[in-house]
């Protein structure tokens, strides 16, 4: 059972490793490769606070997003 | 047998267990009296703890705007003890918060929070709100990033800070704490710390305790790695644990995403409202105070404002939909419509401060989702021992455990319901300071006990390098069934009774972990069912239902039954037997 939930793009992740030393549930591991991106060991033990977005240094360029996965989806009511 | 497994001990003079709100605040301060300060924290103090990722309230008691109104720390005292503990609730240690809340606030100015504002017209320039008390208490601050403020001071100062360290045993010696020992998250060593005194502040609150609402099992309210941690360490060590029977029942929030704040106010105040599908409101909005003049001697009649306060408090409880009124009467929404411009902002404001919401908003801006126009879905919140439980450690007025040098700080305490930030950054000072003098007067390292180290090590060899065992979420799972089947929101002593003997197959299903993570979880199940295991023993105890404070139902005592049981339970572990007791509350 695997949901995605953290993603990190592989083409602007420069290999910091700074979401993998604040990870909060320890879900992600460094490359064995320096520089290059972690890896998401373990998706589903995602908290989904998103601090590994915060404070990705390349944070804008969306080297790293915290997927919200369907179940849950927040519904609205707009009138 | 020869272990496999790497100890690495580490002398020091005070250690601190948890490195949230409370075990930096310890630290911060027993580094002034120049000693060696260690922090021993399961994840990275930068976002650890339920202030990880920011908080947005800090109350305190503030003399020159309180003060001058002619409302009391009494009075706070009261308010928090009447209307946030019905009554479950230790006068001593509130009082003890409210005399030292605004001097941490202060101290964390210092260390580079903002808590001033040029919109506000209070002396100091203070964003003061209702959250807890019947005056507004709650100063909202630019807390989100509160972990790294307290870290970076922490840093400077000179406290050493160890991140992925898991304390699992405390260790003891003659009736005093000696240290204690734990687990490298990610290396797999044990870390046997020597310490003279011990602050124990891992956070109180006990999440996964019953089967997650939306099938995504750490979508939690609470941070889902704290597990008791603290309280079953406590309890293996021979110290009384209070109220683990208040295991609160499902709440409602927003629906799925399962986030907190406290809906429809705390954070979401003052524009939401709960309404239903109609357009009805079930629960008004409501509106910020209108303080008046203090430089021209407006006062309170704090008496008053009180019982005005607890009128609106007990409607408000009594109209807050749960689970089953949702199901009657819902669907229902979180209606922030009819707020202006200027309060959707200051919600949006503190919603980027607390925590979880920070990423919450940044979801709704992304699926185009605005509050000035949209309503949100609520629906039922997981079970946790939350913040309106008083469940804890037995301290003294000091602090102080049986265990000499072992003290609590924070959510770890015991009756101190809801005393959230305030709570951690008085106590864990407190006990830094404290903690931090005696190590500066006396030389004496305890021995530590080699049994025990050994059991520890023998526990993780036989984790890792087992040829067969559970995954720790398979037994994790099992935990949760019997804990929502027998324990759960209508409980009873046949079945209490029953969920004991589940406990124990439970108990003697063999782990297995495939690395240090899987290892560390492990052990967090462990936790989860000596935490379990205490809510049902203590739910078995209390032979009453009590509403207040949080829906405590024995359906075969249906009675609240005060003279015996308006009381904190405790629970201890001696020789392998549980006793239960009851602490009477002064």
């Amino acid at each position: 059972m695997s949901f995605r939930t953290v993603e990190i793009n592989e083409e602007v992740c420069s290999g910091c490793n700074t979401c993998v030393e604040i990870c909060m549930m320890d879900v992600l591991a460094p490359n064995p490769e320096p520089g290059k991106p972690p890896t998401v060991v373990y998706p589903e033990e995602c908290w989904f606070e998103g601090s590994c977005v915060e404070m990705c240094p390349l944070k804008d360029k969306g080297a790293i997003k915290v997927r919200i996965p369907p179940p849950m989806k927040v519904s609205v009511l707009r009138e | 047998m020869n272990s496999r497994i790497e100890v690495v001990t580490i002398e020091t003079d005070v250690l601190i267990i948890g490195g949230g709100l409370a075990g930096c605040m310890a630290g911060i301060k027993a580094r002034e009296h120049g000693v060696k300060v260690a922090i021993a924290e399961k994840s990275n103090t930068l976002t650890s703890g339920q202030a990880g990722s920011g908080i947005d309230h800090i109350w305190a008691y503030i003399p020159e705007v309180h003060g001058k109104m002619g409302w009391t720390m009494e009075d706070l005292v009261e308010d928090h003890v009447q209307d946030v503990g019905h009554g479950f609730a230790s006068r001593e240690l509130l009082h003890f918060m409210a005399r030292q809340s605004y001097d941490r606030v202060l101290d964390l100015e210092r260390y580079g929070l903002r808590i001033r504002y040029d919109d506000s017209k209070l002396p100091g320039k203070f964003r003061l709100v209702h959250q807890f008390h019947s005056i507004p208490s709650a100063l909202n601050v630019d807390a989100r990033p509160i972990k790294a403020i307290l870290t970076k001071e922490a840093k400077r100062r000179g406290v050493t800070l160890l991140n992925r360290i898991m304390m699992t045993d405390l260790l003891t010696a003659d009736g005093a704490v000696a240290g204690a020992a734990g687990i490298g998250t990610r290396d797999g060593k044990i870390y046997v710390f020597r310490a003279k005194g011990v602050v124990l502040c891992s956070g109180g609150k006990t999440g996964r305790l019953g089967r997650e609402s939306i099938g995504l099992d750490f979508n939690l309210h609470l941070p889902a790695n704290l597990c008791g941690d603290g309280k079953a360490m406590a309890l293996r060590a021979g110290l009384p644990i209070m109220s683990m029977e208040f295991l609160s029942p499902r709440r409602l929030g927003v629906a799925h995403y399962d986030i907190s704040g406290g809906p429809p106010r705390n954070t979401w105040q003052p524009a939401a409202s709960i309404v239903n599908a109609l357009g009805a409101t079930i629960v008004p909005r409501t509106c910020f105070y209108e303080w008046g003049d203090l430089e021209k001697g407006y006062r309170v009649d704090a008496g008053e404002s009180r019982r005005a306060w607890l009128v609106e408090r007990r409607t408000l409880a009594a109209s807050m939909p749960t689970p089953k009124t949702w199901q009657e009467t819902g669907p229902l929404y979180l209606d922030c419509t009819g707020g202006t411009e200027e309060e959707i902002r200051y919600i949006e404001w503190s919603l980027s401060n607390e925590g979880k919401c920070h990423h919450f908003l940044k979801y709704l801006e992304e699926e185009g989702i605005d509050l000035r126009r949209d309503k949100l879905e609520m629906g039922p919140l997981s079970r946790e021992i939350g913040n309106l439980s008083c469940a804890g450690l037995v301290v003294d007025a000091n602090l102080e455990t049986e265990l000499r040098g072992l003290f609590a700080a924070g959510d770890e305490v015991g009756g101190t319901p809801f005393t959230a930030s305030t709570g951690a950054f008085t106590m864990g000072w407190h006990c830094g300071d404290v903690l931090g003098q005696r190590a500066k007067e006396d030389d004496t390292l305890l021995p530590v006990d080699g049994e025990k180290v050994e059991s520890l090590r023998q526990l993780c060899d036989d984790l890792l390098f087992a040829r067969h065992g559970c995954h720790w979420r398979e037994v994790g799972y099992a935990l949760q069934n019997v804990m929502d089947s027998y324990c759960g929101e209508v409980r009873t002593g046949p079945m209490l009774k029953r969920g004991l003997d589940c406990l124990r197959d439970i108990r003697s299903m063999p782990l297995k972990a495939a690395n240090p993570h899987e290892l560390a979880r492990c052990l967090e199940v462990k936790f989860l069912i000596e935490n379990g295991e205490m809510v049902m023993r203590a739910s078995l105890a209390r032979e009453e239902s009590r509403r207040h404070p949080t829906h405590f139902c024995r359906a075969d005592f249906p009675e609240q039954d005060d003279r015996n049981w308006f009381a904190f339970s405790a629970t201890r572990l001696e020789k392998g037997k549980y006793r239960l007791s009851r602490i009477p509350i002064r």
